[in-house]
């Protein structure tokens, strides 16, 4: 089931990373996520965090490791058909206002990319992402699966404040400021939606392995959605996909 | 319940306790204590729980008064401290009476006091810690008028008894000790020998999510795919700026990792100025 080779990066008496093959693809991001659930069942309250990179996962224990019964666990999870079952891959639908008064970069990016921000907004908004894991701040989804032809150079002066739920591209990434942040990338729109809720039960809904879609509406539906979703009456629309090759 | 009013706040004042802990999956930073060697110190004293919450201040102290009797201590950095204008000493308990006035002025040395009061202040408990970070808790920091709350506790017995032999953390040599970084071997030589045989300075450029040293290394590694990182992590930029990450420190990062601080050295880390010199002192394996 795992076949990729994985090497061992020991961080600290109490960090291990497990280190795939430096690239991003839809097949590490599933063994990475096949042995977090392996390895949870079995250590559980052990570890204190477990992060991830694109071909990397991270265990933090909650005391020094003891690396040969680890190392000999880690294998037995990846080896045993037991953990090799994938959760079921959900795909959400993220509202998105792409109105240039939220997408105050579109027109300097429609020089830069040469096409025009309709042809931008539509190639954004019909292209499926791919969740690989979460970081740089909370609620911050690092994302798979843009189009080359959005790729956008990361600005030489970040802005000093972009605004929560901002869309943007920075590079070979797409991704939404959970909140109000300092931030280098192109701002291309706004969700309504509060992606990271500390006042919900589950601060996130999308996992890594899930898929996202980003579905254009106009600002009247934009403003509706944001009422709604401050009063707790708003539910991201999701499905959960039956890929074929999905989970093999 | 006692009621402590932030007549003055200080340069930068913050509940701290142990860190959160369990939600770095989601991005959300350990954060915690700069020096955990101090705060554990001071709510030890107190006999309070170890993840009492306790004020982190950085460079110069704030002024606070107290509605309710309590005992309080005070450990890390050298500071000026004064209850109604008489002078009090650190990393002794200190009583406190209702209408009390605690000044903490500039530090003589090091960055960070922390204030630990009897059974811990009682701010909000986010995603299970009381550690202030922006977008978490309600604030990052604290300010004039704030209103802080804390169990109200009164004292019978005498301060000259618990005054405990301790270690002067903040006047630690300037080594640091450090396990190798993940992309460390691919270091040219020459660089690498210079990463542990030059003396490194504070710059100014710091605050809880990381520290900038003023030297750079020439550097040869590119970036890497966006991986873990961690409090202690050291990041080599493209430029050659060395950056330790702190205990606000992003959960992942796109800089190759050279080198992993121990727990203990960031703790001393917290503690030293600007301009002061430090050298990495690498222990053998992970």
């Amino acid at each position: 089931m795992m076949d990729y080779p994985i090497k061992y990066r020991y961080i600290s008496p109490f960090i291990l990373e497990v280190c795939w093959p430096a690239d991003i693809c839809e097949g590490i991001l599933l063994d990475i996520i096949r042995l977090k659930k392996g390895l949870q069942t079995i250590w559980g309250p052990d570890l204190r965090d477990m992060t991830m990179g694109y071909h990397c996962l991270s265990l933090h224990f909650n005391s020094a490791i003891n690396f040969p019964l680890v190392l000999s666990e880690i294998e037995e999870v990846r080896t045993s058909t037991g953990f090799s079952i994938l959760p079921a891959r959900k795909r959400w639908h993220i509202p998105i206002c792409y109105d240039l008064e939220f997408g105050k970069d579109l027109s300097i990016m429609a020089k830069t990319t040469k096409l025009n921000i309709e042809e931008i907004i539509d190639l954004h908004s019909s292209t499926i992402y791919l969740l690989y894991f979460y970081g740089f701040m909370p609620g911050f989804m690092y994302l798979g699966g843009l189009a080359e032809e959005l790729y956008t150079p990361r600005k030489n002066m970040p802005d000093r404040k972009v605004k929560k739920g901002s869309l943007a591209i920075g590079g070979r990434q797409t991704g939404i400021y959970p909140m109000d942040s300092p931030g280098g990338w192109s701002i291309i729109g706004k969700t309504p939606v509060n992606i990271f809720n500390l006042h919900s039960k589950d601060l996130v809904l999308a996992q890594p392995g899930d898929e996202i879609q980003f579905e254009k509406i106009d600002k009247d539906l934009f403003y509706f959605i944001q009422d709604q979703d401050a009063a707790s009456r708003y539910v991201l629309k999701n499905e959960t996909i039956h890929g074929q090759n999905y989970g093999h | 319940m006692g009621k402590i009013t932030v007549i003055k706040p200080g340069f930068y004042t913050s509940v701290q306790d142990l860190g959160r802990y369990g939600y770095a999956h989601l991005g959300v930073p350990v954060s915690g204590a700069m020096d955990l060697i101090s705060f554990n110190l001071a709510n030890h004293l107190l006999k309070n729980q170890p993840d009492a919450a306790c004020l982190e201040m950085t460079m110069m102290g704030a002024t606070l008064f107290f509605d309710q009797p309590t005992l309080i201590v005070l450990c890390g950095a050298e500071a000026p401290i004064s209850i109604n204008g008489q002078p009090q000493t650190l990393n002794r308990i200190i009583p406190i009476q209702a209408g009390d006035c605690l000044k903490i002025s500039q530090f003589q040395s090091g960055q960070r006091v922390y204030l630990a009061i009897k059974e811990g202040f009682m701010s909000e408990v986010i995603l299970n810690s009381r550690s202030f970070y922006k977008g978490i808790t309600s604030q990052s920091h604290l300010k004039q008028g704030n209103i802080l709350f804390y169990p109200s506790s009164t004292f019978t017995g005498t301060s000259a008894h618990a005054h405990l032999k301790f270690v002067d953390w903040t006047r630690d040599g300037k080594y640091l000790e450090v396990y190798p970084g993940p992309e460390i071997n691919n270091l040219r030589e020459e660089i690498y020998d210079k990463l542990f045989q030059n003396k490194f300075t504070i710059s100014t450029l710091q605050d809880r999510m990381g520290i900038q040293l003023e030297e750079h290394l020439p550097n040869n590694l590119k970036e890497i795919l966006t991986a873990p990182v961690y409090p202690g992590t050291v990041q080599l930029t493209p430029s050659g700026r060395l950056i330790i990450l702190m205990r606000d420190a992003q959960v992942t990062g796109g800089y190759p990792r050279i080198l992993q601080l121990t727990d203990k050295a960031v703790s001393l880390l917290s503690q030293k100025r600007p301009g002061q010199a430090i050298q990495f002192n690498l222990l053998e394996g992970g």
